[in-house]
């Protein structure tokens, strides 16, 4: 995998720039990097597309990663694409993005009903943390 | 996340793997299906993607078509979701693939995060009035 550091400043310019997009999960993603910045803690990454150097294709992007996890945004239940978390688990993949190992979690803006909870939990690899709120998130990642 | 592919009736999908392999011939794009474990049976990934710009990143999505289809109501119709898209951070190559997508598939709908919706005499009249428009996909026309 080809991982390009992204510098501070551009960290903060993407997430100004995604809170303003007219792309509605773009936007999702911009809102909770806005809000993590605001607690005070540093994002290592936002938005970043990570390159397979084998294949040349995209492998796939980071939403948000800090020092301790690496966070998949959402801006509803309705796009949650199965297997999609697998991603930051199985070291297997040829498309794996997690080689440091960082805790996974995925957030869900939109407010989820039990069922929707549960539909999502049977969807996801367990030792990936679903978090349905900004509050629930700074608890854990803090 | 972002690019939902519906359908008003449970179809597998083994049955438009074809019209996204045309698609793609028509469309100049790169395609391929991703390598999967066998025990994994809910979906297929697909890579779809195009170099627009060579001074570009190319543009990409992973395309996951499902067997277990969760529901999505729209305007009390009830469609089925067929597929869904890692993100929809590249609106041209969706707005490509969309448009070939549904008059090869004229009964189905592309739908952006379950808020906008696009039936085939959408984006014919987009495509007749003015082509590809940046955030095409994000105005609500249906």
């Amino acid at each position: 995998m080809k991982w390009t550091e992204q510098h501070p400043s551009s960290i903060k310019q993407s997430i100004e720039s995604s809170l303003s997009s007219a792309n509605p999960g773009k936007a999702v993603e911009g809102k909770v990097g806005d809000f993590i910045q605001k607690q005070d803690l540093e994002i290592e990454a936002f938005g970043l597309k990570i390159n397979n150097s084998t294949t040349n294709n995209l492998a796939g992007d980071i939403d948000i990663m800090t020092k301790s996890h690496i966070i998949e945004v959402k801006k509803s239940f309705k796009s949650i694409k199965e297997g999609q978390l697998d991603k930051f688990i199985d070291s297997n993949l040829d498309n794996y993005l997690n080689p440091m190992q960082k805790k996974p979690i995925l957030y869900i803006d939109e407010l989820l009903t039990a069922a929707d909870k549960a539909k999502v939990l049977s969807q996801i690899p367990s030792n990936v943390k679903l978090i349905n709120s900004l509050d629930e998130l700074m608890k854990i990642i803090k | 996340m972002g690019l939902l592919i519906l359908s008003k009736r449970l179809l597998k999908p083994e049955e438009i793997i074809g019209s996204i392999a045309v698609i793609s011939l028509k469309k100049g794009l790169k395609f391929h299906l991703e390598e999967r474990d066998k025990t994994v049976k809910n979906y297929i990934d697909l890579y779809l993607a195009k170099r627009y710009d060579q001074n570009e990143d190319e543009q990409y999505f992973y395309l996951g078509l499902e067997n277990d289809q969760i529901e999505i109501t729209h305007k009390n119709q009830l469609f089925y979701r067929l597929g869904i898209t890692d993100q929809a951070d590249y609106d041209r190559l969706m707005y490509d693939f969309s448009l070939e997508y549904l008059r090869l598939n004229p009964d189905h709908c592309i739908s952006f995060y379950g808020e906008t919706f696009f039936f085939l005499e959408d984006l014919e009249k987009i495509d007749a009035d003015r082509g590809y428009f940046e955030d095409w996909c994000f105005t609500s026309l249906s």
